[in-house]
């Protein structure tokens, strides 16, 4: 297990590698960054001359590649391209704040929608089966920021009729959050919203697979073994069908992960978090080729460290895989 | 006569499907004694498998239908126990070794957990004492380092291992009833051979009355006691070994046999039986066997009457109109191919 731990890590490392080269590719052949800078009429030639000199921009392309991509581990992703502000301790804000939205939606939505998968399957055409699969099928249809404009519709419903405000429905902290348990308990108060929103699709879209990898599992020769021995159905269901079912689910559920990262520029959009999607969008506006980068890579690296997580789950979970 | 172990009567087990009811079991019964191996041989679909499985209560129902008889268990009938009752006799009083031992185990527990669970769930066991029962178990059945192995997963357990941990795992609770389906079909020949072997030593151990499940004649003839032959979900012949093989009393037994390669006789040719096994849905009228009968000839009786199963000596039962033809029908067939059956004794 630890051999095969090492070599998922090692095999990240190019993946990364390659990534940061396709990013500052992509990024650069969009256009001149100074040009933005050409048109603001309170910017002298010499200081644009001085910025092209100090970022390296009359270099070739790889040696700007270079020069970007080694600086990172010692000066994070340096400072934005006119302000001298360092870009990493922004990034580093909104990417706390969206990790703690998309982590606390993709554990809700892997924890319902194994459950709710689990028993479609176990009681397949029953009114639960057919409820399930229909509600998830319309959660998959529409999209995430429909459900947080719904949701936030009815909480302020609630809020006119019974004056109980139940949920905020903006903003990742009260005016005055306080601070240690008060500040955590505040914090997931805000989230709740967001979180049920975002979390909607995948919850459609795992239980979904859930269902059938349960139901293929459900009708195997080692369930019926199991039965066989004259054990519980809870214990052959929990014990031997689920923990089978859920090896395709997990892949599911890694390789989501990036879209679930995507929803998350919506929702913070929609509740006004000050979040990574947030950001990137800011950033966009402003035609800063930097801070664009530093998201970019950071979103990679997110990713390689969900999927090498999800590698190893599942190779806890599959001894088969362990040893190849 | 002691009292059977086992007795199944008139047992009719039905499945519900899109295209009509099917009959898989259709008024079975057969008994088994302590410490005698009953072979049960027929084609496939011919319901051998679904009435053991209705007996291990393992039958889903929806969509199948248990419709009548009595599974009897040393007098207690099965089919009116309750969930909790059948999870008792399940693995600890009958035991069930199943055909592929490529699927039949859990990918992703060890053999050693697979197989101490079988213990834990009927007595009260402590893990580390299930462990050590396991680990002789496993070197009864003949896995070598069963130390380490204990711990291994299926994937790293050869096909023949993989039947022994499974033999292991039937006989873990000492069965009163052991029912072996197929148990040998998914190995190569040798590693066959092995795990009868093991299959035999196992059923010493335990003195269980053992039901095994074949379409192989080869190996009933190596194992059973009595034979079992089943046709369309009903049992055709029954008789002790001897009496099925040399002197078969109905023409699907025969035609079993004559259909079998020998390696004993020199035979000229092998007579299949013709036609294929009928649908279960819309089993023909009369003797479900008429379309294929060599002995039918298109008389009206095989087509209308629905045969018993009438007693034709000591214990041995056939269902066929026409037994007293079959010492003639016997003969036939042996000068045709040149198979011998032995059937001088044939009344």
């Amino acid at each position: 297990m630890f051999q095969y731990a090492l070599r998922r890590l090692l095999i990240s490392i190019p993946v990364i590698a390659l990534a940061t080269f396709i990013i500052f590719g992509a990024v650069t052949i969009t256009g001149d960054p100074l040009q933005e800078l050409r048109q603001a009429p309170n910017i002298t030639q010499e200081q644009i001359d001085q910025i092209r000199e100090s970022r390296g921009l009359d270099q070739p392309f790889y040696v700007q590649y270079w020069r970007w991509v080694t600086d990172i581990p010692t000066e994070g992703f340096g400072d934005y391209l006119i302000s001298p502000r360092p870009i990493w301790p922004d990034l580093q804000r909104v990417m706390g704040n969206t990790l703690q939205l998309v982590i606390a939606a993709e554990v809700l939505a892997f924890v319902v929608a194994i459950a709710l998968g689990t028993i479609s399957a176990k009681r397949q055409y029953s009114v639960f089966d057919y409820a399930t699969t229909t509600i998830s099928f319309f959660g998959y249809s529409m999209p995430s920021f429909w459900f947080a404009l719904i949701l936030q519709l009815i909480v302020v419903q609630i809020f006119f009729a019974t004056g109980v405000r139940i949920f905020p429905i903006a903003n990742l902290s009260s005016a005055d959050p306080g601070t240690g348990l008060a500040f955590v308990l505040d914090r997931m108060h805000h989230l709740v919203l967001p979180v049920i929103s975002l979390a909607i699709f995948s919850i459609a879209s795992y239980s979904r697979y859930m269902r059938a990898s349960m139901l293929e599992v459900i009708n195997s020769d080692y369930v019926r073994t199991a039965r066989a021995k004259g054990l519980r159905e809870g214990k052959i269901t929990t014990r031997h069908a689920m923990r089978n079912a859920l090896i395709p689910t997990i892949t599911v559920a890694a390789l989501s992960f990036g879209t679930l990262m995507s929803g998350a520029i919506v929702i913070e959009t929609v509740f006004g978090l000050d979040g990574m999607g947030r950001y990137f969008i800011l950033q966009l506006g402003r035609r800063d080729p930097y801070p664009i980068m530093a998201w970019l890579t950071v979103v990679a690296v997110i990713i390689v460290i969900f999927n090498l997580i999800a590698d190893l789950v599942y190779g806890y979970l599959d001894p088969r895989i362990r040893y190849d | 006569m002691t009292e059977p172990l086992l007795s199944i009567r008139d047992l009719v087990t039905e499945f519900d499907t899109p295209d009509g009811v099917v009959s898989a079991v259709n008024g079975v019964s057969y008994d088994v004694f302590p410490g005698e191996t009953v072979g049960v041989v027929g084609e496939s679909g011919s319901g051998k498998s679904v009435t053991v499985m209705t007996v291990l209560g393992l039958i889903s129902q929806p969509p199948g239908r248990i419709a009548g008889g009595e599974i009897l268990l040393e007098g207690r009938d099965l089919l009116r126990s309750s969930a909790k009752e059948m999870r008792k006799v399940r693995g600890d009083e009958i035991a069930m070794i199943f055909q592929d031992p490529m699927t039949s185990l859990n990918p992703v527990l060890t053999i050693g957990d697979q197989l101490s669970e079988a213990l834990l769930v009927h007595n009260g066991m402590s893990d580390s004492e299930a462990r050590k029962r396991v680990i002789e178990l496993l070197e009864l059945v003949g896995v070598p380092n069963a130390e380490q192995r204990y711990d291994q997963y299926p994937h790293e357990y050869s096909g023949g291992m993989r039947q022994r941990a499974m033999i292991a795992m039937a006989i873990a609770n000492q069965p009163k009833v052991l029912i072996a389906d197929e148990p040998t079909t998914a190995l190569d020949v040798t590693i066959q051979a092995q795990v009868l072997e093991v299959l035999e030593s196992a059923k010493r151990e335990t003195d269980a009355g053992t039901i095994l499940i074949t379409h192989d004649l080869g190996l009933i003839a190596e194992m059973a006691d009595r034979v079992v032959v089943m046709y369309g979900g009903k049992v055709v012949e029954m008789g002790t070994v001897e009496e099925i093989f040399h002197a078969p009393r109905h023409p699907y037994t025969l035609g079993l046999l004559s259909s079998l390669p020998r390696l004993d006789v020199d035979l000229e040719r092998l007579e299949p039986i013709v036609g294929s096994p009928p649908s279960l849905i819309n089993l023909p009228p009369g003797c479900a066997f008429h379309p294929r009968c060599s002995l039918a000839r298109g008389r009206e009786r095989c087509r209308r009457e629905v045969p018993d199963l009438v007693g034709v000596g000591d214990g041995h039962v056939s269902a066929c109109h026409y037994t007293d033809e079959m010492a003639e029908e016997i003969r036939r067939v042996e000068r045709e191919t040149g198979a011998a059956f032995g059937a001088g004794g044939v009344a």
